[in-house]
């Protein structure tokens, strides 16, 4: 499996001088341009002119008309089918955007939007992949349709999609069309966490642990507090950002209870990547078992908290942290 | 749910519907936008159904409504055994007037809450519905007038359940709205349980609205803008279903007339003189998915799925 | 060999089998009737298993019996056709294999292969059969296997099926106007360059080189087409239209020959004189021999024959093929006089001569002041005296000319062109027969006149001194009302021909009549411009836009040109789609595609205030422009105010407008410290 995705890096890498790409427009939609579609025969295109070429040959050798009258009907059909297979691409709408984050690993899932801005209906639009059977969509016109697609990840960070290849076989498959298509979309990988992580220790002075039950947003309301990247935006409170009194996070929450620090330095791993893994581990713990926690990196610290935002932005810090440049503008409090 | 606009707004109509939703959110907890959809399909004069499983507070809420909205309210159980004359009333000879008197039945009031709506005969149940759609009743060759305003809101239980009559799509196309209440959350559901009885709290309720007040919510409805761009997207839906083979069959133009008409109500909630695409796409669930239904034989529709088939397909300019 | 898993979207589905089957057993079927049925037999076996296997997957053959089904097919064809040579066993071969192709459709490419090879079955196919109906049927079975081709390929909306077809008919119509300019431009070869495997035509009917009794009679009752001819001008009289053909001088008395040494020897025959001249085109059908009909006297010498010193158009090659050529003749015409040997040959008479035949002959002889004279005097014997014009004569016993002059005196043109030239023979008159048709059929759809095969007709020539060969038809002579109309002139399949006056049609038969006019003309067309096209119809496509002299070069290039200038055509059709201009929905644009910019591209189904909070959500600092744009944009797109005093606005906001991108997560990360 990996060799072939290794494989398919280094042609795209190899190669993507060679080809003309569709660059994004100015609206972040690549609209397939004539110049950009390349059209091959295909095997089966391949068999077909070869049959036809023996029709021909026989036809005009004994002057048979009719036979040549069929085997021009047939080859006029392929022509007017290339034209409808590279028709087929030209001023499609390509857009693509990432999924949800993963864990790295697991399969980046992209949805790839393709569009048509016209009348005319597109068929037979897909992307080829290798693992999964090519899948085809038919859009119809003035529509579009989305093709997700799963691309692996190895390591933790942005794994973004910078091209895809867009292709299509419509009408009879004698003619495969295709385009390479730039994207930017980008989905966050995390760490991949281990299987298991040692206890974090505890911060001083909050000794009992005091689980609670239910997610944050059912806790009484707390006030106001700026918005902080990250929150939920179900939390933002719309009504006062209408009074442009800005970003404003509706807080909610209850006493203050356990605490604990999760710590870089207090691993003793030498892998600076193992230790990220660890801590994922020990975060993705804390927060299940619903502990009220912080994170501290060299050069960077997440103050504690608790619930789906704080967990996706610890989950983010240790997905993008660079131990190399620890002592980066990154930090503050160190 | 508020917009970054204040130009265009209604303040004094958004209030009186802000009225009404602050009193209902102290009845019915942690459901605010089921209680917006019921209120929004109710200035959009059109009838509500409510699914869901029993005990989820389906009652309690037809009941709030009509107490909050200062309406005469009259509840009918919808038994196996209940029959058209239940619903509708019946002539009865009167030997002082000698002459036949008609017994208006509980349909002569404003708000008629039909409680478990499918449990009833489909005879029965044409009765009700077909009063719904004509807002008028025949008896013995006598047409009387419903009331005005005059609102159903039914509740049924699920479909799967044991001794039911479904109805059939035609008469699920009479309702303008189908929403589902849902479990409540656990905080919620901890309130509740610590909280008093909801029944003695609708029963204190007073009227948020006057008649007068809500006649004209309805009236603002009518007149909120609906931009070309925006009949095209409502169109683009319509179509979008009658040509998708995952339906049997698409959207009425009567399905399309109601989602324009609780669209406009929505932006009327929403502070706004005028539709935008986001109200379709919020009503558009509660007003279509009853509507419709799965091409395959016995399939079933789940309302993402069928939002995703039709909201991820139609594109906005 | 390990098999290799097939991918889910690779495998054919069941109904795609059953419809490459029935399209292969559609595109067999014409071939059944000219296959052995041993052949037939064993394609259709194969059919039935595939049909079968459909129901019953189990019935369908492993790898073993697939060997030997192939053995069997194989050999099926070698001993049906004794060997692999010929026409017939090479299409027994190829369908065979072909067919058992189908035993094996694992993938959808095995689908498209089987698809490709029906068009080469086409074109084998129009080896046997080359009838419009033909084409037509099989025009439609290729538009079915191209919808095949569609619907394999996938992609497509639901219903699949209807979308195919729809798509299938789309091409095959784009397609003609190609076919058409190919069809007309492509260069063609003048003559084959191998020659292997075609039977040849089979045996064709038509005058032979020689005359008996009853030889024309027979050809008479063919319904045959001989050949078509097309005037140019007003055609001639019909009792002019006689058609010559093969000159005979031998007889022995019954049997008429060309002549050892003497049929077609010398120098060309010239005319002398010619007057009326008519030009005219004849399609002649295939008849195996080398002689080319023309009117009397052909003038002119069309390409690829010459004109014998009888006046006969000869041409270089037998005529296998539809022959289409081209001659001048005048009617009014005076021939040279003939060299010493002809005189002698046509005066040669058979050595049966009676006295009753020679007493007639003096006594016309002694009538008679000149040549002429004696020969309207022979004329009139037939005339007056009790002559039959009959297709069923008595059987003529050992001396047939006696036996019909004086005996039977029924007979057909044969008997009497036979008859009259021994009797002017005898005269000291030089005299020959010449075969070939008379009139023809006027058909007025076409514009054309269709000459039968029923038409055949012989004739004599007599040489008169000043005047050269002069034709004399006796049987003309015979009085109408003893020609003989009942009986076998009504077998006649064939038209009437101007021997024969047969009754008044009612309108059915006139119907009838113009029915068979119509389809004959729709026939002629057919040969003339489908089967018949060749490189010298092309030539003269060329000579008529004067670009003759380039020849096969000004042939591609016409072609290239005609055929970018359809594809252009369809591409132009296909592109234009344009869409009204919304100022307000371009700045939309605008601003959506600077947000785009920086990664916050607008999905194409998202509102723009949930856009706008997504964007506000993860970019808090471009809030400010965000909601300024929104403030202005949505009432103006989406309210009942008219827009335009906001457009202003809002490009000015725009200029100023050029979000940052926030060089990726990190750098948002440090902001909302």
């Amino acid at each position: 499996m990996e060799d072939m995705v290794d494989w398919t890096r280094f042609r795209g890498r190899r190669l993507s001088g060679l080809f003309r790409r569709v660059a994004r427009g100015g609206d972040g939609v690549a609209r397939v341009g004539r110049r950009q579609i390349y059209i091959l025969p295909t095997g089966n295109g391949l068999r077909f002119g070869a049959v036809l070429f023996v029709m021909l040959l026989g036809s005009l050798n004994y002057q048979n008309n009719l036979g040549l009258l069929f085997t021009f009907f047939l080859a006029s059909v392929a022509l007017v089918a290339m034209h409808h297979t590279w028709f087929n691409l030209l001023g499609l709408s390509v857009q693509a955007r990432g999924g949800p984050p993963v864990f790295a690993g697991d399969d980046a899932s992209f949805e790839v939007v393709v569009g048509t801005e016209g009348k005319r209906a597109r068929y037979d639009v897909g992307i080829p992949a290798h693992e999964t059977p090519h899948q085809a969509i038919a859009i119809p016109g003035g529509d579009c349709g989305t093709i997700r697609i799963a691309r692996p990840t190895l390591r933790r960070g942005l794994s973004t999609l910078e091209e895809v290849t867009v292709e299509t076989r419509y009408p009879l498959h004698l003619f495969r069309a295709w385009c390479y298509v730039q994207t930017d979309a980008t989905t966050l990988v995390y760490p991949k966490p281990t299987q298991a992580a040692p206890e974090p220790g505890s911060a001083a002075g909050d000794t009992e642990p005091r689980r609670r039950q239910g997610p944050e947003g059912m806790e009484d309301y707390l006030g106001p507090r700026p918005y902080r990247e990250g929150d939920s935006p179900r939390q933002i409170d719309w009504k006062a950002h209408a009074r442009e009194r800005g970003l404003v996070v509706k807080q909610f929450g209850g006493d203050q209870g356990q605490e604990v620090w999760i710590d870089w330095t207090e691993l003793t791993a030498t892998d600076p990547e193992t230790r990220i893994s660890l801590l994922t581990r020990q975060v993705l713990d804390a927060a299940e078992a619903q502990i009220r926690f912080g994170l501290r990196l060299p050069g960077l610290e997440e103050a504690p908290g608790r619930g789906d935002g704080h967990l996706q932005r610890c989950l983010t810090h240790l997905a993008l942290y660079d131990h190399a440049q620890a002592n980066d503008p990154l930090q503050r409090t160190a | 749910m508020t917009n970054f606009l204040s130009r265009h707004g209604m303040n004094s109509s958004a209030s009186l519907a802000e009225r009404v939703l602050v009193a209902a959110r102290a009845v019915i907890l942690g459901k605010d936008r089921e209680l917006r959809l019921a209120l929004a399909c109710l200035m959009a004069r059109g009838h509500l159904l409510i699914e869901d499983v029993p005990g989820v507070g389906k009652t309690t809420l037809a009941h709030l409504l009509a107490r909050l909205l200062g309406l005469e309210y009259a509840r009918i159980q919808f038994t196996s055994d209940l029959l058209p004359a239940d619903v509708i009333g019946v002539s009865v000879y009167d030997r002082a007037a000698e002459s036949f008197r008609f017994h208006p039945g509980p349909v002569f009031s404003q708000v008629v809450l039909a409680d478990e709506i499918n449990r009833a005969t489909p005879k029965a149940q044409s009765a009700l519905l077909e009063a719904m759609e004509e807002r008028q009743v025949t008896v013995e060759g006598e047409t009387r007038p419903l009331p005005e305003p005059f609102f159903v809101i039914a509740t049924q239980n699920p479909l799967f359940q044991v001794g039911t009559f479904p109805l059939p799509e035609s008469q699920l196309d009479r309702f303008l709205m189908r929403i589902r209440l849902g479990y409540p959350a656990a905080e919620q559901e901890k309130a509740l349980l610590a909280g008093e009885d909801r029944r003695s709290m609708i029963a204190r309720q007073q009227p948020a609205l006057t008649g007068e007040q809500l006649t004209a919510l309805q009236q603002q409805v009518v007149a909120v803008h609906a931009a070309p761009a925006i009949i095209e997207y409502v169109h683009a839906i319509l179509a979008l279903t009658r040509s998708s083979e995952r339906f049997l069959h698409g959207l009425s133009p009567r399905a399309g007339l109601g989602i324009l008409r609780a669209a406009k109500a929505w932006a009327l909630l929403e502070e706004r003189d005028y539709v935008i695409p986001e109200d379709i796409q919020a009503i558009l669930p509660s007003c279509v998915v009853h509507r419709l239904a799965a091409s395959e034989y016995g399939g079933r529709l789940d309302e993402d799925a069928v939002m995703s088939e039709i909201l991820d397909r139609v594109a906005l300019a | 060999m390990p098999k290799r898993t097939i991918p889910s979207n690779e495998r054919p589905e069941r109904a795609q089998i059953l419809r490459i089957t029935l399209i292969l057993i559609a595109a067999y079927l014409p071939l059944g009737g000219y296959l052995a049925v041993q052949i037939s037999a064993f394609v259709g076996l194969l059919f039935a298993i595939r049909l079968a296997s459909l129901r019953w997957p189990a019935v369908l053959p492993g790898t073993l019996p697939l060997a030997a089904l192939t053995l069997i097919g194989v050999a099926n064809a070698a001993v049906t056709y004794q060997g692999w040579s010929g026409q017939n066993a090479g299409t027994a071969l190829f369908v065979s294999m072909l067919v058992l192709k189908l035993m094996e459709l694992r993938r959808k490419s095995d689908i498209r292969l089987v698809a490709t090879l029906i068009g080469f079955l086409v074109v084998v196919e129009f080896l046997f059969d080359q009838s419009p109906w033909l084409v037509l049927y099989l025009g439609a079975v290729v538009v079915w296997g191209i919808a095949l081709l569609v619907d394999l390929n996938g992609g497509l909306e639901e219903p699949r099926r209807r979308g195919a077809v729809k798509v299938a008919v789309t091409l095959a119509l784009q397609a003609l106007p190609l076919t058409l300019i190919l069809f007309l431009l492509f260069p063609r070869l003048s003559a084959p360059l191998w020659n292997l495997g075609v039977d040849p035509s089979k045996a064709t009917t038509g005058i032979s080189d020689s005359l008996e009794p009853g030889a024309i009679s027979e050809l008479v009752l063919d319904g045959e087409l001989a050949f078509r001819a097309r005037f140019e001008g007003a055609p001639p009289a019909a009792d002019q239209l006689y058609w010559r053909g093969p000159v005979l001088w031998e007889t022995d008395g019954r049997r008429w020959s060309r002549g050892e040494g003497i049929a077609n020897s010398g120098t060309a025959g010239t005319l002398l004189e010619a007057g009326r001249s008519i030009d005219y085109e004849v399609t002649l059908e295939p008849t195996d021999q080398r002689w080319l009909f023309a009117l009397d006297m052909p003038n002119s010498v069309p390409d690829g024959a010459f004109i014998s010193s009888d006046h006969q158009l000869i041409a270089r090659q037998a005529v296998s093929a539809v022959k289409r050529y081209r001659v001048t003749s005048a009617l009014d015409y005076r021939t040279a006089a003939p060299d010493p040997a002809r005189l002698a040959a046509g005066l040669q008479v058979p050595e049966d001569v009676t006295p009753r035949m020679r007493r007639l002959v003096d006594e016309w002889r002694n009538r008679s002041e000149t040549d002429w004279a004696l020969v309207q005097s022979g004329l009139q014997f037939f005339n007056r005296e009790s002559f039959h014009y009959t297709l069923m004569p008595p059987s003529l016993g050992a001396n047939p000319t006696d036996e019909f002059l004086f005996e039977t005196r029924r007979g057909f043109c044969e008997h009497y062109a036979s008859s009259f030239a021994v009797l002017m023979r005898m005269a000291e008159i030089p005299s020959r027969i010449v075969l070939g048709y008379l009139g023809g059929e006027l058909n007025r759809v076409g514009g054309y006149h269709m000459v039968w095969q029923s038409d055949a007709h012989a004739w004599v020539e007599v040489l008169i001194d000043g005047r050269g060969w002069v034709r004399v038809d006796p049987t003309a002579a015979v009085d109408p009302s003893r020609v003989d109309n009942s009986g076998a002139s009504r077998m006649l399949g064939a038209g009437p021909s101007v021997r024969f006056t047969l009754e008044q049609a009612d309108a059915i038969a006139r119907f009838v009549r113009n029915l068979r006019l119509f389809a004959d003309s729709l026939d002629a067309a057919w040969q003339d411009w489908i089967l018949g096209f060749s490189v010298e119809n092309q030539l003269a496509l060329l000579e008529r836009l004067r670009l003759g002299e380039l020849r096969e070069y000004g042939l591609v290039a016409l072609m290239l040109a005609a055929l970018g200038l359809t594809l252009g055509v369809l591409v132009l059709a296909s592109i234009r789609e344009r869409k009204p201009f919304d100022p307000l929905q371009a700045e939309y644009a605008r601003f959506c595609g600077h947000l785009a910019k920086i990664g916050l591209a607008r999905v194409p189904n998202e509102g723009p205030m949930s856009y706008a909070r997504r964007v506000v959500a993860q970019r808090p600092d471009l809030a400010p422009t965000i909601e300024r744009f929104m403030d202005l944009y949505i009432p103006a797109r989406y309210g009942p105010d008219d827009p335009r005093d906001v457009l202003m606005a809002l490009s000015d906001l725009l200029r100023d407008f050029r979000p940052r991108s926030a060089s990726r997560m990190r750098d948002l990360l440090r902001r909302s410290r």
